[in-house]
């Protein structure tokens, strides 16, 4: 299904999380999702609320919460099996090979110690260095994030927003780590800083020869800045593939519908899909595709099977039972509702 | 309106054991004071030929100096103390939260006015308050119900307040100010009904320290003398206790009962009450 | 010639800031000039788009234009009457109450939790004397069908119980029962999901065609702007920038902090190369507002005459930008 290149990072195999709720009830919220990152690459995964793509994100990192359990499917960073992990490895693993940088400022930095403590904290944790080396490497990252280092013994509270994202950033950089996970780096930015820092970020990335990981709602920013998009709903996988592949060619009923969704300030203004309906209860036990509920085209194979992936053009992947089919590309939101 | 996610709510009550325990015991006095009449017990008022008889299959809880049966006296006390508490805690709550919400949501003046008056309130000995107002004003049980109701509102109040201040900033309530309703019907249909549940959780727990001050009061001979209240059960047995235990024993340890369910119930309401489980 | 709707004359709002801090380093009380002498037109039955970063000050100009804030100075006039002295005056607020509404940003917080959609939509009519059992029915499932609601399906759901996209469309039943002759939504799809944006905003451009309603949209989001709405007026540190019509003001921008906003915008396109138009720092902290043109430390092309004085808006016919350049 997901070609396995040489230079693979890391390879996520039909990865399964759930949630235990409160109620006894549990939520399937990653049900089957497979895909891998190479050197170098920018994966955008994308999808709505719900979808599961935050919850990937903590299962990399390790950062899941008590009633999360994984319940299949491996996940191997440069063929180690991250799941099998020790304590110990995972100290190794968690911010040196792979680290994050958070959606919001407000929930990463402590906002009663100083913004360099804070990070040379961090760096200590993972090193064994003295003060002195651990705030030189501070400083550094400050220069390299284009921090003035003058702030380096501000509170959070003395930072703009920007500047805070940018001390996010710093922080993720601390252990010179492979791949970065940025979950919503941008959300509560202005659309002027969020242009500044999403191309920070990718200078960065650029620079250093990482990897990233982009988890947005945003098709827009996600398109501007990835190479490879994964389109997420319901917990599963519905499209895949290189960028240029899927914008040009998408395959699944809901990707066509979420790419319509946005509007483009470029380009002519048309009509905007609205998806009727709304995300599925994964709470529930579910049978077939997981769109089917919303989908115009849906039969009645749909909601019986899980649709397999079809193969397309390169490393594109649709799961819909008729990805590819001509008759497939007539999906039409904009005429559906009123 | 309907308390949202009341079916939660009850969920997380009954996960507190202690307080569904508290909740069937008050449930049980509640039955007996209401069913009192019919309860085939003796008359408590009944003189026999055997005063201070320890406790005995005839008489479960023995009899007092007058030969009259304590468990029935001992029963019939269970309204008296009911009633002053559920009452007096009742009237708190309502006068608190029409004060409590007016000071909050409207501020100025009105805040600070009352803010003051609870103030003083709250660092009065109200024990004493009440023994001065009895004293001078009567005995009537009713009188005790009024005093104790008028004398705990301000704690209800500041609560109710903190409640308004917060949700006077709620998007719905600018909604309704919107919509062009008047800020008394703001306040009261939408403020105070979202706003109310910590209000509830102290009242609760008020019906206990209501209880207790009714039967100190009566113990004192403050309370009403027509009215069987454990309290004076208590003072009655005061004298001969050395000899005839029983007789302060038994509406000592009621007292101590009553006055614990209605606690653990509280608790485990302000638990279950807890914002946190209500949110979305 | 369309008419006028809504005249905002040099509207001012200043915020006292209590802080004892500022107040020491300052002489006399400090303020946040949350909207500085602002004015604009509205006209009839068009959906003008009030555009901007966060604290800029268009939602302050939103509740001052619906009365749920008083201006500190300035007139508002709707359609010629003078509405901003109708605070004080119960009697004609009530009635003001019923020409213009305010659609709110957060859907989970729009609406009363311990009131069903019937309660929540039945409150307006009812405050506005409509008592009749049969005609307050009739309204409220009218209205609900005309927001894409299905009565039997919602009408006795609590909002715990509904989608976001379905309490938006709740939100905006209730502020249209009353048949408003202009209704200000401040971000009203913000806070939900892409895919249900889309049917939000139909909804707008329905309700304007089915009750001929003007709408101030307000939002930060400018593509969003840029499909709904008729003209758009940008702001800036409380002060509005440049007016236009969409196609104007999207195409050919003409104040710097336009450009940059619209240059900023990302593209979902693979292929678009985008250049965004590089500015420097960021909104300056609203206690220190610049010197002269609020603008100046941040633009390109600011010259002398930027620090020192303030531009005015002004320009042709509908189409007026603050800027020297």
């Amino acid at each position: 299904m997901t070609p396995y290149e040489n230079h693979t990072l890391l390879e996520v195999q039909d990865l399964r999380m759930h949630y235990r709720l409160a109620s006894g009830a549990v939520l399937k919220a990653v049900d089957g999702v497979t895909f891998s990152i190479r050197r170098g690459d920018k994966l955008g995964l994308i999808g709505e609320s719900g979808c599961g793509k935050t919850s990937i994100a903590m299962t990399l990192m390790g950062l899941l919460p008590e009633n999360a359990s994984i319940r299949g499917g491996s996940i191997l960073y440069e063929g180690g099996d991250v799941l099998s992990y020790s304590p110990k490895q995972w100290r190794e693993f968690r911010w040196e090979k792979v680290s994050m940088v958070f959606q919001s400022a407000m929930n990463a930095l402590d906002p009663v110690y100083r913004v360099g403590k804070q990070l040379s904290d961090v760096y200590r944790l993972h090193r064994k260095c003295s003060k002195e080396d651990a705030n030189k490497h501070v400083e550094d990252l400050f220069k390299l994030t284009g921090l003035p280092v003058s702030r380096i013994r501000c509170y959070p509270h003395q930072l703009s927003g920007g500047m805070k994202q940018r001390v996010i950033i710093a922080m993720s950089l601390l252990c010179n780590p492979s791949l970065i996970i940025a979950d919503e780096p941008t959300t509560g930015l202005d659309v002027i800083i969020q242009d500044q820092i999403m191309r920070e970020i990718v200078s960065l990335i650029d620079q250093l020869g990482l990897s990233m990981l982009l988890v947005s709602h945003d098709v827009s920013v996600v398109t501007e800045t990835c190479k490879k998009i994964l389109v997420m709903y319901g917990g599963k996988v519905a499209e895949y593939g290189d960028i240029a592949d899927v914008f040009d060619n998408p395959s699944h009923p809901y990707t066509m519908g979420l790419l319509e969704a946005f509007p483009n300030i470029q380009g002519p203004i048309k009509g905007l899909a609205a998806l009727p309906g709304t995300p599925p209860n994964l709470a529930v036990d579910l049978i077939g595709c997981r769109f089917a509920p919303r989908c115009p085209r849906k039969e009645a194979l749909c909601e019986e099977e899980d649709p397999p992936g079809a193969k397309l053009h390169g490393n594109h992947v649709a799961f819909c039972h008729f990805a590819g089919d001509p008759g497939i590309k007539s999906v039409n939101y904009c005429e559906l509702n009123g | 309106m309907n308390l949202r996610g009341k079916g939660r709510l009850i969920r997380e009550l009954v996960r507190q054991k202690m307080a569904m325990i508290g909740f069937f015991v008050v449930c049980i006095f509640f039955l007996i004071a209401v069913l009192l009449q019919s309860l085939p017990i003796p008359d408590p008022f009944a003189l026999s030929l055997y005063p201070f008889h320890p406790p005995s299959s005839e008489h479960f809880m023995g009899t007092d100096n007058l030969g009259r049966d304590l468990f029935s006296r001992v029963l019939w006390g269970t309204r008296a103390s009911l009633l002053v508490g559920i009452l007096s805690a009742g009237l708190s709550a309502v006068i608190g939260i029409i004060i409590g919400g007016i000071a909050g949501y409207y501020g100025g003046w009105i805040d600070d006015l009352s803010s003051r008056i609870t103030d003083v309130f709250l660092v009065m000995p109200i024990f004493f308050l009440l023994i001065l107002i009895v004293s001078l004003f009567g005995s009537h049980i009713f009188f005790a119900i009024f005093s104790i109701g008028l004398v705990t509102w301000p704690r209800n109040a500041r609560i109710m307040r903190a409640q308004a201040l917060a949700l006077k900033k709620r998007a719905y309530v600018t909604a309704a100010i919107g919509s062009g309703a008047s800020s008394l019907r703001v306040l009261f249909f939408h403020v105070v009904p979202n706003g109310v549940s910590p209000v509830i959780a102290y009242t609760v727990i008020l019906i206990g320290q209501a209880v207790l001050v009714e039967a100190g009061l009566s113990f004192l001979g403050l309370g009403d003398p027509n009215v069987i209240s454990w309290g004076q059960l208590i003072r009655s047995g005061q004298q001969s206790f050395a000899n005839a235990w029983w007789i302060s024993f038994f509406p000592g340890l009621m007292l101590v009962v009553m006055v614990s369910a209605v606690n653990f119930f509280g608790d485990g309401l302000s638990v279950a009450l807890n914002p946190r489980m209500m949110r979305r | 010639m369309d008419n006028v709707m809504v005249h905002i004359d040099n509207i001012v709002r200043h915020f006292p800031v209590k802080s004892s801090l500022a107040a020491l380093f300052s002489r006399g009380q400090a303020y946040v000039r949350a909207v500085d002498n602002v004015s604009l037109e509205i006209r009839e039955r068009e959906i003008l788009g009030l555009a901007g970063e966060s604290g800029c000050g268009k939602s302050t100009l939103g509740r001052l234009l619906a009365l749920l804030d008083k201006p500190t100075q300035g007139v508002i006039r709707l359609e010629g009457t003078n509405i901003t002295d109708m605070l004080g005056q119960r009697r004609r607020l009530k009635e003001f109450r019923k020409k213009v509404q305010m659609i709110l940003q957060d859907p989970y917080e729009s609406l009363d939790p311990r009131y069903t959609v019937h309660d929540t939509i039945l409150e307006p009519l009812s405050v506005h004397g409509i008592r009749s059992v049969s005609e307050l029915q009739d309204r409220i499932e009218k209205m609900l069908k005309i927001v894409g609601l299905s009565s039997d399906d919602v009408l006795n759901k609590y909002p715990h119980e509904l989608s976001g996209g379905q309490r938006q469309r709740v939100s905006i039943a209730r502020a249209m029962v009353l048949e408003p002759k202009f209704v200000i939504a401040d971000e009203p799809v913000s806070m939900l999901d892409v895919s249900v944006r889309a049917g939000i905003l139909k909804l707008f451009d329905h309700l304007r065609q089915q009750f001929g309603v003007t709408c101030l949209f307000i939002s930060h989001d400018i593509a969003v702007v840029r499909h709904l709405c008729d003209r758009i007026a940008i702001m800036y540190m409380g002060k509005i920038v440049e007016v236009g019509t969409r196609d104007e003001i999207i195409n050919t921008p003409m104040h710097p902090y336009t450009m940059a906003l619209i240059s900023a915008v990302p593209v979902p396109d693979p292929r678009y190369k985008r250049t965004s138009v590089p500015l420097s720092g960021e909104v300056p902290d609203a206690l220190r507002v610049p010197s002269g043109c609020r603008f100046h430390p941040r633009c390109r092309h600011a010259e002398i005459i930027c620090r020192s004085e303030e531009p005015e808006l002004k320009g042709k016919e509908g189409r007026r930008v603050a800027c020297f350049m």
